[in-house]
């Protein structure tokens, strides 16, 4: 039976229907128009893609011969959509890590990777997802970038380290415990101190081991070679090896970044001073009151992460997140601050739901550009993935979506979503 | 207490609630914009004119009256304020059961609503114009429940619906009923007293008299069978709410008359739930949507419906069910949940279809009183 | 020619998928098996089951299959009936107890049934399509049961009797709790009796007394009475949880003094003691858990008289018995544990009897289930072999006609 529907279906050449979708060959999605969120976008083109990646995207690209084409005429396409705070393959249990500092941990090695239901999120355009330990520590780990893949069993991992992610006052929010709250920023400076020592010792070592082999050469010089004769230097005692350190100093090289989760104005402004007086690459989680600071968040260049958008995905504890306002991402953005947008609910399902947000954070003020910018290009930029991720352009992976209408209406739907140059969803067909 | 400071407080309750509707500054023609009617048909550039709070007239080039302020939605989307059909909102965090006897029929939940103003006020740009004020889920009856309107927080219906709830969260250690059965039972017989021996006219008088509908929740989809079967038994007027059953529910409710009240869908993001909607919707089950806020915080209902569009609500239900079937269900349809003469002037003005919620809502209109307006507007 | 040609095709289409969708309705299916045990007489070899609508149309090795019956070739396989457990304590939600009361005779089980049960599920790969849902045994009078099919689809197809029976509780779990320890209120429902065994008799006593003044003067009967009433006049069996020859002596001792003539003894351990008493009163018994040791407890605690042959000393004095599972949150492997009785010395006939017909006639549902015939519902089992045999697998579970479980496919129908 199924060779005869394929020739029905071919001979009614239904627009928009692969025909073949596998493979890492050869594709080409013709007359759409392309949001690249690099650059302008395209009003009429092509997007050539081969082997998982971007070969070109323009008005006029050629197409080879032996390429799959896609008509997209009348449709849209964006980069494929990122959700910079998600729980997709995390295991519940792995939240509750209750270590005070532990940096060096992963959150990679708590995911399960026969997490259900990943293609429900992958269906509606999101496919990449950041990852993140829990709260309830205070310098919880390593967080790690991910694709979203549509089998289960698969892993498709961007990078297990992307930043360390810290939390200033947020499980203390629920019980509102202000001596909890100073007890977290007091603690997460001491571990930056403790490893400005650790890198001071560190550093004095190595100078004294310059130093050493230097006069050892020296001594050995005098002696004409014989070791037992010269008057050998004592060697310098190499100090521990501390894992959470050697991550620490990664982050006050500013190699790193610190992603650290606050919301109240001020547990915000203790993570502002964390960059004043470290040097740190810092980015805001969540930052639910920045809107009542956007000037200090802005003029220390610091990016945001707005997690939750909205409280209809976060659920319960509203004290958490203080003033939580749907026109936060809007009010940063215009003062400046580079916003990206998470969506922050319990569920790792949730993250089907970041284009609605971004339509959330759009009907409350925010620049519809910026909005979708917000889940694409600026998400990608601070997890630092952007050579891979977040925009349409050579060299990038080839994650798109195509939808037949605007991308930040929730009346549009997402037609085909590409994953590594692979259709892994059609609407309507056999995916 | 002494009696004459009892009186004295209950005139300062009653003024806190404004029982009495606030008189309007002014009359209002909302112009040109695209007004939808809950028969799907919309009217392309109509006016609505409000006067006295109420809805005076809707068509096309309306003439006003000196001295209406105009407000301008060409281009807009016209539609009847929500209703939310299930909240807490302005009720205190721990007050939401009064749990030391199960059966709470006649107390009513406005005595326990101490109208933190700060809440409601944020709740108003969400264009949610009237919602059900529920108790919590702790006892097995418990009510009746009140309509409010947003706004100046007046009430609409005073004993709207009851509660019953089939659920392990009215099981309370210590208290009874402990089991699932004895719950039953205990509702049973007092639907039963109430049905065969009524005494004057409580809530659950009502309730088997058809003439105040009752909200039933419930966990599994067992206990959605059993409500459907209580609600049949004593011929009550019944909708269900539940979370862990909604995908379940389309096997169970069509042909029985019992309406849905979905929960907020973005917290259930599994595609069964967001499906069920649409599914009930097909099979001719009436829905109406809830924030159960302030958990949420935000009375969010066009979220839940804009995700239940996508999933497969065909785009009027939604509308509908954001509207006209709520008040419906609620019992209210007389004065709210439609854009008819006579009826109160609860409208939204959307930048945009409503169910796309990238599309901002401009306006909100309570009882002819402009409740929000977004700034720039 | 291309019209004719698709016109062709499409009417093969809709055949192909009116076949597909025939196969998946309970209309006429037809069970080829290697022998038919209906429990209605002698085995049958080499026939067929013909199931419509549910219910069993016809057994026999002459039996026609229409045409448009699907066919299910068990080949060498055994038929038999579904498993029936008499006694289960599975498949509910939340307590089974209503604790706010020691005399609870309006409890009914029914109110907790939840059909998502993952323990209703494994009781369907166990083979069991029957079972009676037993209120718990925290209460003297404990409420009533309810009967329902495991694998079902809606509630009203699910249940098959709600109640019809009193169930009450000797021994001594009505007193657990029952005490004040320092962490509970002193106004808490649970002070109060009974916290021994003559406390359990005397709630006993005092609900019959009741019922049966109430009765006498002519006065209308509460809720709460005319549940017991219906029991103390005969009218609905009176179950007795139970596990102690004490206990069943003090049952007899009551019984005698109401005249309470329809009983059921459940769980019944040190039955065997009493054996030709029971037989005599001609007093069903319900047996289970499998008890794993000779000796569950220590002597100075329960002091129960575990004997494995409970069953066959049972049997030989002449008592209708049957095998249940009374485990709370778990089904049992009923097969396996009638096996376990025959090996410990009861026939393995009786043996089978006691998980298919004998509960069906027990609990009073003969006329429908625990055995196969024309008109009976189509619940049935298809074996690799003898049932009592442990290796035999449990290959297909049939019920109402539809196939519940598919032990090689793995799949189960929903509902």
């Amino acid at each position: 039976m199924v060779p005869v529907v394929a020739a029905l279906l071919a001979a009614l050449q239904i627009p928009g229907a692969p025909e073949s979708s596998g493979g890492p060959g050869i594709l080409a999605i013709e007359g759409a128009r392309i949001l690249t969120m690099a650059g302008s976008p395209v009003d009429s083109g092509t997007v050539l893609i081969a082997e998982g990646k971007v070969k070109a995207v323009g008005a006029s690209v050629e197409v080879p011969a032996d390429a799959k084409r896609i008509d997209a005429r009348g449709k849209t396409v964006i980069p494929g959509l990122i959700d910079a705070l998600s729980r997709l393959y995390v295991y519940p249990e792995e939240l509750a890590e209750g270590t005070a500092v532990a940096p060096e941990l992963r959150i990679m090695d708590g995911i399960d990777p026969y997490a259900e239901h990943t293609d429900e999120v992958l269906r509606h355009g999101v496919t990449a997802v950041q990852i993140a330990p829990g709260d309830r520590s205070l310098l919880g780990g390593m967080t790690a970038v991910l694709k979203v893949e549509p089998q289960t069993g698969v892993v498709g991992l961007i990078t297990d380290s992307a930043a360390v992610r810290g939390q200033i006052g947020v499980p203390a929010g629920d019980t509102n415990s202000s001596l909890a709250r100073l007890t977290t920023y007091a603690s997460i400076r001491e571990a930056l101190l403790s490893t400005q020592d650790y890198l001071f010792v560190q550093g004095k070592y190595d100078r004294d081991l310059a130093r050493y082999d230097k006069k050892r050469a020296e001594a050995l010089a005098k002696a004409d070679g014989d070791a037992a004769k010269a008057q050998l230097p004592e060697r310098p005692r190499k100090p521990a090896t501390e894992r959470n350190y050697a991550v620490l100093a990664r982050v006050l090289k500013g190699e790193l970044p610190l992603q650290i989760e606050a919301h109240r104005v001020a547990d915000i402004l203790n993570a502002l001073r964390l960059k004043d007086e470290f040097a740190v690459s810092l980015v805001l989680l969540g930052c639910s009151e920045g809107y009542r600071i956007p000037g200090e968040i802005a003029r220390r260049h610091v990016p945001v992460i707005v997690a939750p958008v909205s409280l209809s995905f976060s659920g319960p504890a509203p004290v958490r997140y203080g003033e939580h306002s749907r026109a936060n991402a809007a009010v940063l953005a215009k003062a400046g601050v580079k916003v990206a947008l998470g969506v922050g609910g319990t569920d790792g399902l949730q993250s089907k739901f970041v284009r609605a947000c971004a339509a959330i954070a759009a009907a409350n003020g925010l620049d519809r550009d910026l909005a979708l910018r917000a889940v694409t290009a600026n998400a990608a930029e601070m997890l630092g993935v952007s050579n891979r991720l977040g925009t349409i352009a050579e060299g990038r992976d080839a994650d798109l979506v195509l939808l037949d209408g605007d991308p930040l209406s929730t009346l549009s739907t997402v037609e085909t979503v590409v994953l590594d140059g692979a259709v892994v969803y059609q609407k309507g067909g056999d995916r | 207490m002494k009696a004459p400071a009892v009186r004295a407080l209950a005139c300062v309750t009653t003024a806190l609630f404004g029982a009495v509707t606030p008189a309007h500054a002014q009359n209002l023609l909302v112009k040109g914009g695209r007004v939808w009617t809950e028969t799907g048909e919309a009217l392309e550039k109509a006016d609505v004119l409000v006067a006295d709070g109420k809805i005076a007239a809707i068509g096309a080039d309306l003439t006003a009256p000196d001295g209406t302020r105009v407000l301008d939605a060409a281009g807009k989307w016209v539609l009847p304020g929500f209703i939310d059909a299930r909240s807490h909102l302005g009720l205190a965090r721990g007050e939401l059961d009064e749990t030391v006897t199960p059966l709470a029929t006649d107390t009513e939940v406005l005595d326990a609503l101490w109208a933190e103003r700060e809440e409601v006020r944020r709740a108003t740009p969400s264009g949610v114009t009237s919602l059900l004020l529920s108790p919590g889920d702790a006892n097995p009856i418990a009510g009746p429940c009140a309509v409010v309107k947003l706004g100046h927080h007046t009430i609409l219906k005073r004993d709207a619906t009851l509660n019953i709830v089939l659920s392990a969260s009215a099981l309370i250690y210590d208290r009874r009923p402990t089991s699932m059965p004895g719950l039953l039972d205990m509702v049973r017989q007092a639907l039963s007293g109430a049905r065969d021996k009524p005494v004057g006219d409580g809530a659950l008088v009502k309730v088997v008299r058809g003439e105040m509908p009752v909200t039933m929740t419930c966990d599994g989809i067992s206990d959605v069978e059993r409500a459907v079967q209580l609600a049949a038994e004593f011929h009550a007027r019944a909708s269900i709410v539940t979370r862990e059953a909604l995908d379940e529910l389309v096997d169970v409710l069509p042909g029985t008359g019992v309406s849905a009240i979905c929960p907020p869908l973005g917290a259930t993001p599994a595609e069964r739930f967001l499906r069920a909607p649409g599914r009930l919707a097909a099979k001719g089950v009436k829905l109406a949507f809830s924030s159960m806020a302030p958990t949420t915080d935000e009375c969010d209902l066009r979220t839940s419906a804009a995700l239940a569009a996508a999933a497969g609500l065909p785009h009027d239900a939604a509308l509908r069910a954001l509207t006209c079937d709520a008040a419906g269900i609620l019992g209210v349809g007389d004065r709210v949940g439609s854009l008819q003469t006579g009826k109160d002037a609860d409208l939204v003005i959307v930048a945009g279809d409503p169910l796309d919620i990238a599309a901002p809502i401009e306006c909100v209109i309570i009882d002819g009183d402009i409740a929000y307006q977004r700034e720039g507007t | 020619m291309r019209a004719p040609a698709v016109r062709i095709l499409g009417a093969a289409l809709l055949v192909t998928l009116a076949c597909a969708c025939e196969a998946r309705t309970d209309g006429l299916i037809a069970v080829k098996a290697g022998r038919v045990i209906t429990m209605r007489g002698l085995p049958i070899d080499g026939a067929t089951v013909l199931i419509q609508d549910g219910k069993i149309k016809q057994i026999g090795p002459g039996a026609a299959v229409p045409d448009k019956a699907t066919v299910i070739d068990a080949g060498d396989s055994v038929v038999m009936p579904g498993l029936v457990d008499a006694n289960a304590r599975f498949g509910t939600r939340g307590d089974p107890n209503e604790e706010s009361d020691e005399l609870t005779p309006t409890f009914h089980v029914a109110g907790a049934i939840d059909r998502d049960s993952p323990a209703l599920k494994r009781a369907v790969q166990l083979g069991v399509t029957t079972l009676r849902i037993a209120p718990g045994t925290a209460d003297v009078i404990a409420g009533t049961g309810v009967i329902i099919k495991s694998a079902a689809a809606g509630l009203s197809g699910t249940v098959v009797r709600d109640g019809g029976e009193l169930q009450i509780v000797m021994g001594d779990e009505p007193t657990y709790g029952n005490d004040i320890p320092w962490y509970r209120r002193p106004d808490s429902f649970y002070f109060r009796q009974p916290t021994t065994r003559m406390g359990i008799v005397w709630l006993l006593r005092k609900a019959f007394f009741d019922t049966k003044t109430a009765l006498q003067a002519g006065t209308p009967l509460d809720a709460r009475l005319a549940g017991i009433a219906a029991a103390l006049q005969g009218k609905t069996p009176l179950y007795v949880m139970l596990r102690t020859a004490v206990d069943i002596e003090t049952t007899f001792t009551i019984a005698d003094e109401f005249g309470l003539g329809r009983l059921v003894l459940v769980e019944c351990t040190e039955g065997y003691k009493l054996a030709a008493t029971i037989a005599r009163r001609r007093i069903p018994v319900i047996l289970g858990p499998c008890y794993q040791y000779p000796r569950t407890w220590p002597e100075a605690s329960q002091g129960w008289d575990v004997n494995w042959n409970n069953a066959g000393l049972l049997a030989k004095a002449g008592v209708k018995l049957a095998i249940a599972s009374n485990d709370p949150d778990s089904p049992a492997n009923l097969l396996t544990w009638a096996a376990l009785a025959a090996r410990a010395g009861l026939p393995a006939d009786e043996a089978l009897k006691a998980v298919t017909i004998n509960p069906a006639e027990i609990i009073g549902v003969a006329d429908r289930v625990g055995s196969l015939g024309p008109g009976k519902d189509a619940d049935l089992l298809v074996l690799s072999g003898d049932p009592l045999r442990p290796t035999t697998m449990i290959q297909k579970v049939i019920v109402n006609g539809r196939i519940a479980f598919d032990a090689l496919s793995g799949a189960s129908a929903d509902g």
